[in-house]
């Protein structure tokens, strides 16, 4: 077909067979270095903690990664009784049953409730610590036996003890004080900092460690799978049992609020668990939130913020959230999908 | 000469594709539509193997070389899948078929060894459950492909025949073959 | 001139009813070929490989009951106050049913074409 011009360019059978082979050698070569790559093998465990179910995914080269899968279940559970609302060893459970007093705290329990009225203040108290009077007016608390739908005085008289400016720390001494009655629940943010810590724990075993750890939809990546590629994770669909979205993560944490996580339903009306702090009735508008932050902390408290403002104003979320280092993934009533432009980096890989 | 740079011409074309069809959204991860590929069916299925195979290869690298993934899964993807394509598709071309089914072998061919490469990746082999969805959405790429090419094809050589056939009759007069060795 | 080569000839329709056959016969064995779907409790681990309804227990103590149909699952009745487990429905491989307050949990044992999901 082509005009003789010149001798050397011609697609000859030696030529073509040349370039087929240097081609499938390379072939071969990538796909036996990816099949090498395969031999890590990924230990996974499944168990309950934090009020939820939790999925553990770790492998490492150095240690038996069943051992620190282990040990992650082990401060997941620990920290399940620290700052459960209800358990008699819970820290949390010390503070609110001593209002109006200094209740000395250790490090940890200081930080992450000086880190929850951080992000109260941050979310002009769309995500408040305070909720607890609420949380056990409606009954979401402890078994979830008691799940009512409160009347109007009952709110007004429990919206009077919320208010995370309420809480009162004294550096020096590390002592916290609850004043007017307010109570101290950290489930919106507790799940996103026992995250972190696992992958603390994962590191501190073998800092070359990969994986993940799921507890109840939030999800930290403790490191690339593989040690390069990124973790596949599907965004579920708040209604259907489908994927409506895949993100890509090789690090960072992503975590989810949604009207489907714990409800109950009457007369035709979904009552669910995250509510408002402004109205004392659960945020309206809708479905779920999703972020991907870099760290579980900022990700679990902030979808919880997320979900209660994007009811009222969406797009504040979409534009604002990123600037706290929160990509949102917004899905309003009835179905529609908004996301950040930043969210939409973590959409290819 | 000539031929170096319509490959060139043919590859810049293909590589715009590769890195506008990442902006589409693919439903299985890690995967991609592969319209680059009708500018490879095109030459498949005109001209033949050896220069399908060039722009194929070099489409990819390009294009991945330019959207910041060199080497990255998605990569991986698209050059096998290309490259496995345009190997189906100039075999099936000698037997005279026409654009709709080379597209759409090609297409299959290109999606099932995408599946192939994410199953490494992922490290399972239940990524095959996504086979018939992956088979459909061929059969959508392909009959674009299809479209597409038969019209580049029509263009290029329609307008432009006296690039690619000689002026002077009296050379070897295989004139409009493909080249074989 | 060389014959231009057209869209659609006769001989298209061999292969494209080639790769239909292949793709119904795909979609035929991945509807058969059962799933195994795992329920795991606390003291216990139940694998389920044939469809049916089970009564899961723990220590003689009545949890729920699971449907099982090959290729997805659900929970029909459960003790649990908020039965969020039974209003999840049917779920297919790569989801998951939860139940906290008797911590079972129910999956597939395959995996997907994604690691997890964020819910």
């Amino acid at each position: 077909m082509w005009p003789s011009d010149s001798n050397d360019h011609r697609v000859t059978r030696r030529n073509v067979i040349i370039f087929s082979s240097l081609l499938l050698g390379s072939l071969a070569i990538l796909l036996t270095l990816l099949l090498i790559r395969t031999k890590d093998q990924y230990y996974e465990l499944r168990d309950f903690a934090l009020g939820t179910s939790v999925r553990i995914v770790v492998s490492s080269q150095k240690i038996n990664p069943r051992t620190i899968a282990e040990a992650i279940l082990e401060d997941m559970k620990r920290i399940t009784y620290k700052f459960s609302f209800t358990d008699e060893r819970s820290v949390v459970k010390k503070i609110n049953d001593h209002p109006d007093e200094w209740v000395e705290v250790d490090e940890e329990t200081y930080s992450l409730i000086k880190a929850a009225c951080a992000f109260a203040e941050l979310t002009n108290g769309a995500f408040d610590p305070t909720i607890g009077r609420l949380l056990e007016l409606w009954g979401f608390t402890g078994n979830y036996e008691n799940l009512r739908v409160p009347s109007r005085e009952e709110i007004e008289e429990a919206l009077k003890h919320i208010g995370y400016k309420n809480v009162l720390f004294d550096d020096k001494n590390m002592r916290v004080m609850v004043k007017n009655g307010v109570k101290i629940d950290l489930g919106g943010i507790a799940k996103g900092y026992a995250l972190d810590r696992t992958r603390q724990i994962a590191l501190s075993f073998d800092e070359n460690a990969t994986g993940f750890v799921e507890a109840g939809g939030d999800i930290r990546i403790i490191g690339p799978k593989f040690g390069k590629y990124p973790w596949v994770i599907g965004v579920k669909d708040p209604r259907e049992d489908n994927v409506i979205d895949y993100i890509y993560l090789k690090s960072g944490a992503v975590a989810t609020s949604g009207d489907y996580e714990r409800y109950f339903v009457v007369d035709g009306v979904r009552y669910h668990h995250i509510l408002d702090p402004s109205t004392g009735y659960p945020a309206r508008g809708v479905w779920s939130v999703t972020i991907v932050a870099e760290d579980a902390t900022t990700a679990d408290a902030l979808s919880t913020a997320g979900f209660v403002m994007a009811g009222k104003d969406w797009r504040k979320v979409v534009l604002d959230f990123p600037n706290m280092g929160a990509h949102p993934l917004i899905v309003l009533e009835g179905g529609t999908i908004e996301k950040s432009e930043t969210f939409k980096l973590f959409e290819r890989e | 000469m000539r031929r170096i740079t319509f490959l060139s011409v043919l590859t810049a074309l293909s590589s715009t594709f590769y890195v506008l069809e990442n902006l589409l959204p693919f439903p299985v991860p890690f995967g991609r539509w592969g319209f680059s590929n009708s500018v490879v069916l095109m030459i498949a299925s005109e001209i033949g193997f050896g220069d399908a195979l060039i722009v194929a290869s070099a489409k990819s690298i390009l294009g991945a070389l330019f959207s910041g993934r060199f080497l990255s899964p998605s990569f991986l993807t698209g050059f096998f899948g290309a490259v496995s394509a345009s190997l189906v598709e100039s075999f099936l071309a000698r037997f005279d078929f026409g654009y709709l089914s080379l597209s759409a072998m090609g297409s299959f061919v290109n999606n099932l060894v995408q599946l192939i490469v994410i199953s490494f990746l992922v490290g399972s082999t239940k990524t095959f459950l996504l086979f018939p969805l992956m088979v459909i959405l061929g059969l959508v790429s392909g009959t674009v492909n299809a479209f597409l090419a038969s019209k580049m094809g029509g263009i290029v050589f329609e307008n432009y025949s006296r690039f690619f056939f000689a002026q002077k009759k009296a050379t070897d007069g295989i004139t409009g073959d493909r080249v074989r060795s | 001139m060389k014959k231009v080569r057209s869209f659609f000839r006769k001989k298209d329709v061999v292969l494209i009813i080639l790769i239909f056959v292949v793709l119904i016969f795909s979609i035929l064995v991945s509807e058969k070929k059962g799933s195994k779907v795992v329920v795991q409790g606390k003291d216990f681990r139940k694998i389920l490989s044939k469809p049916g309804t089970y009564d899961i227990t723990e220590n003689g103590r009545f949890l729920m009951k699971v449907e099982f149909h090959g290729n997805r699952v659900r929970v029909v009745e459960s003790t649990c106050p908020l039965k969020l487990c039974v209003k999840t429905g049917w779920v297919g491989p790569g989801g998951t049913i939860i139940c906290v307050p008797n911590e079972v949990i129910i999956f597939f044992e395959e995996k997907t074409d994604y690691d997890t999901v964020t819910w």
